[in-house]
């Protein structure tokens, strides 16, 4: 049996969880690849910690409703208490102990997206947040509907606005273009229908939850890819039958996991199929995504950009530097182009090259550079490093080779400064 | 990386391989070259992306036809402020209305491509790409302006989408703001590496044009004093006026781009599309005084842009679904000022799936200010024919 060197073991967790803390790089070391994934894949615990205190949707109207004045003090309300929860968030990032569900939250965060911009109310924001991390790992087809009732949802793509006779077509564009079958694979004719078989979902913000209103539902048959459906159901079971529902997922865990280019056809018609036989079932999926040759080709390593969620939250787990305080944290993945809970539109970060422009790059570099600066506790920092050579530490920072020099002058300190800052750590 | 790239990359970058710092004064071919190519003649284009998908039918008003009131009973604007015909503006574009007057306003009705794509994304890689497949990974101003000296052809201000200047070949650069970029590129590795992966030699590139960027706006701003000028304390005015601090240091690229957010105007659109006109005009009204009082106004060309048009019909929610067809805005102090292109009919036969049909593609506007203006070849050849507006 071919058992993970640690090369391998790092590749492996640099991948599927957030950053590569040495204690799971040892943990997965010298076991077979089955058994690797199996540890990690493991179910532990993801409950975030308590969340800040939120003020009731209808506090809010009645503050909106009631002057200028109180729609200026309330939309500052809803702002700050945005704020509050991404930095909820970003602690939790920081601290789970599973970071490998936490990172399928992450995912599923940019497959089913909703903005605070739009949704304007951070309850809501966070029961859907809440919802993608308890079907991280479980069904997608569950998550599919449950996502469909989701009342930030329902807001941020307009559901709530869609009624008989009146139709929004907002949600059921993005739910065929993006949530399920991709471009290319659905007419216009069959966004009309579906949005007719929604007519009539909608949410109570107040309570956070979904309603349905008969009243407002087109009570009609329509014909959406070749189908007669009656409602959403019907559509989310139509869209389900359909091969291409998988294989769009397949192709997005190929990029999430593999590479940024191109899947090979073969390759997602089969993980295409493993994912429908096991009813969506997202956890044999990674596994046969992380037990694919794909993914341990040597062609494939490292050449993965790191996103700034990897980088900065992935460092601070990593490596024992002191961390920067939660709103900092914050507005630092907003520089670089990941402002978690407010995605730059429906369909998420695009990920890869684009990670690294020539304004994210400056970011990243003045992040590493003041994070790994010479401090007083610098001596502590160095004391809490992996006890191991230099050789070791080289392999497990970096998943290729090092682009610059190393320094020649000894100390464990120095070389992790000058690995963190080269080139090549922008890369998993 | 092949070779051939990597001799490429390495030639963009011969001084910050040698200098240990960005601001060293050591002679640089590629800072000479610029700096040169920033002493010619001046052919400015300041691109403003309308982001969202603006509606047109809102912006340039066909305020004579019944049909327009009828189709939009709750939306429509029925106080536009007359230009010629049966046209009028938004109300609240007001601040650019003098420019009207002398003829350095300029309207494209009736623009937009076939088989338009309703979806936000892939309309907006259209747009930017001049693509129709929309799976172009090269800008539109990319592919004008290769072939051609300029070390650096332009900056995004205030977003990190370089859109139409995206490509390898886009000698681009995006930043927040000038300051923050300069201070930044400090940190900024100089050296060169061997790029041996595709990651990395993308890494590269981008690391290689700030390097080159900041070298340059370093020495132009270091002595500029703040603007006479006033510009709106909003995102976009900031972004706006550091674009003026640019250009009137002598910053004087061939493009910059800046963006004003929110047109994607499904529900209420009413209150929130005058208020994105209001941010509009005032903001340009600022840069173009500045551009005027600067003796700039001749060199400078303003384009406006959008991913698509909304339909002709208002829906329930008081607002507007994604639609096609739509308008763009030039302003410049050489420009031809008047309305190009048909006014789209709003009859029901005349409509492409409740959409206005479109008589200009949107590639002709391109061709425009490629051939007319930067008097560089057509991207698309003889394919798509220039307006007259400049």
């Amino acid at each position: 049996m071919q058992r993970l060197n640690f090369s391998d073991a790092r590749h492996l967790v640099a991948r599927s969880a957030l950053g590569q803390e040495w204690h799971l790089v040892d943990e997965v070391n010298g076991r077979s690849r089955a058994d690797a994934i199996n540890v990690l894949l493991k179910q532990i615990d993801n409950t975030p910690p308590p969340l800040p205190a939120m003020t009731p949707w209808s506090n809010i109207m009645r503050m909106s409703n009631h002057s200028n004045k109180g729609k200026r003090d309330a939309r500052l309300q809803m702002g700050s208490e945005s704020g509050l929860l991404k930095k909820w968030w970003i602690n939790h990032l920081l601290t789970t102990k599973a970071p490998v569900q936490e990172r399928m939250t992450l995912f599923w965060h940019n497959h089913f997206t909703s903005s605070f911009s739009k949704v304007q109310q951070p309850q809501i924001m966070h029961l859907q947040n809440q919802l993608l991390r308890d079907n991280a790992m479980g069904n997608f087809a569950v998550m599919l509907r449950k996502i469909s009732r989701d009342p930030a949802m329902l807001v941020y793509l307009d559901g709530s606005l869609n009624k008989k006779g009146k139709p929004n077509e907002n949600f059921a564009r993005e739910l065929l273009e993006l949530f399920t079958l991709g471009r290319g694979h659905y007419t216009e004719k069959d966004i009309k229908a579906a949005a007719i078989a929604f007519t009539g979902w909608g949410a109570d913000r107040d309570k956070g939850v979904f309603v349905y209103d008969a009243k407002e539902n087109a009570g009609k048959r329509v014909r959406f890819l070749n189908k007669w459906v009656k409602s959403g159901d019907d559509v989310i079971d139509v869209l389900l039958k359909e091969h291409r529902t998988a294989e769009h997922i397949a192709e997005k865990f190929w990029h999430e996991y593999v590479s940024h280019n191109k899947a090979p056809a073969a390759t997602i018609r089969k993980w295409g199929n493993v994912f429908r036989a096991s009813n969506y079932h997202i956890t044999t999926l990674l596994k046969e995504v992380l037990n694919s040759n794909e993914f341990w080709d040597a062609k494939y390593r490292g050449g993965l950009i790191k996103s700034p969620v990897d980088l900065v939250i992935g460092t601070l787990r990593s490596l024992p530097y002191a961390h920067p305080k939660a709103d900092e944290l914050v507005r630092v993945t907003q520089l670089l182009g990941q402002d978690l809970l407010d995605p730059p539109n429906v369909k998420g970060w695009p990920g890869g090259k684009q990670w690294i422009d020539t304004q994210t790059l400056l970011v990243r570099t003045s992040l590493l550079t003041k994070l790994t600066r010479h401090t007083p506790t610098s001596a502590q920092v160095a004391q809490k490093l992996p006890d191991t050579e230099g050789s070791k530490v080289v392999e497990w920072l970096l998943a290729r080779k090092p682009a610059l020099a190393l320094p020649t002058t000894p100390g464990k300190l120095r070389l992790v400064k000058a690995l963190v800052t080269d080139p090549a750590y922008q890369l998993k | 990386m092949n070779r051939r790239e990597f001799t490429q990359y390495a030639s963009l970058t011969s001084l910050a391989s040698l200098a240990p710092s960005v601001y060293a004064n050591a002679a640089s071919s590629d800072i000479e070259k610029l700096n040169k190519s920033l002493q010619r003649p001046d052919r400015i284009v300041l691109m403003v992306e309308l982001k969202g998908g603006n509606d047109g039918l809102n912006t340039l008003v066909p305020f004579e036809d019944e049909l327009y009131y009828k189709l939009r009973p709750n939306i429509a604007i029925k106080n536009s402020l007359h230009l010629e015909g049966d046209m009028g503006i938004n109300p609240y574009l007001k601040p650019l209305m003098n420019l009207w007057k002398e003829g350095d306003m300029a309207w494209v009705q009736g623009v937009g491509y076939k088989d338009a794509s309703r979806s936000h994304f892939h309309s907006a890689d259209v747009w930017e790409t001049g693509n129709t497949s929309g799976k172009g990974s090269e800008g539109w101003i990319s592919q004008a302006l290769k072939n051609h000296k300029y070390e650096l052809n332009g900056i995004v201000l205030g977003d990190n989408n370089l859109g139409p200047m995206a490509g390898e070949q886009g000698r681009s650069v995006a930043m927040m703001n000038s300051e923050e970029f300069l201070t930044q590129t400090k940190y900024l590795n100089k050296e060169i590496y061997h790029a041996d992966n595709d990651a990395l030699s993308h890494m590269l590139g981008v690391q290689n044009q700030i390097n080159l960027a900041a070298k340059m706006l370093e020495e132009k701003l270091k002595n500029a004093r703040p603007s006479s000028i006033n510009f709106p304390n909003s995102s976009f005015g900031r972004n706006l006026e550091q674009v003026d601090r640019m250009i009137t240091n002598g910053v004087h690229l061939p493009v910059y781009k800046v963006t004003l957010d929110g047109f994607d105007t499904h529900a209420n659109q009413r209150n929130t599309h005058n208020n994105r006109m209001h941010h509009l005009s005032q903001g340009l009204d600022a840069f173009v005084r500045s551009m005027k009082h600067h003796k700039l106004w001749n060199n400078v060309m303003v384009v406006t842009y959008s991913e698509f048009g909304r339909r002709v019909q208002e829906n329930n929610s008081g607002g507007t679904d994604h639609g096609s067809g739509s308008v763009n805005l030039v302003l410049g102090g050489s420009i031809n000022g008047g309305l190009y292109g048909k006014t789209p009919s709003l009859k029901a036969e005349d409509l492409v799936k409740g959409d206005l049909s479109h008589e200009i593609d949107f590639r002709q506007v391109y061709a425009t200010v490629a051939q007319r203006w930067w008097k560089r070849p057509s991207p698309w050849g003889t394919q798509h024919r220039p307006i007259q507006f400049v």
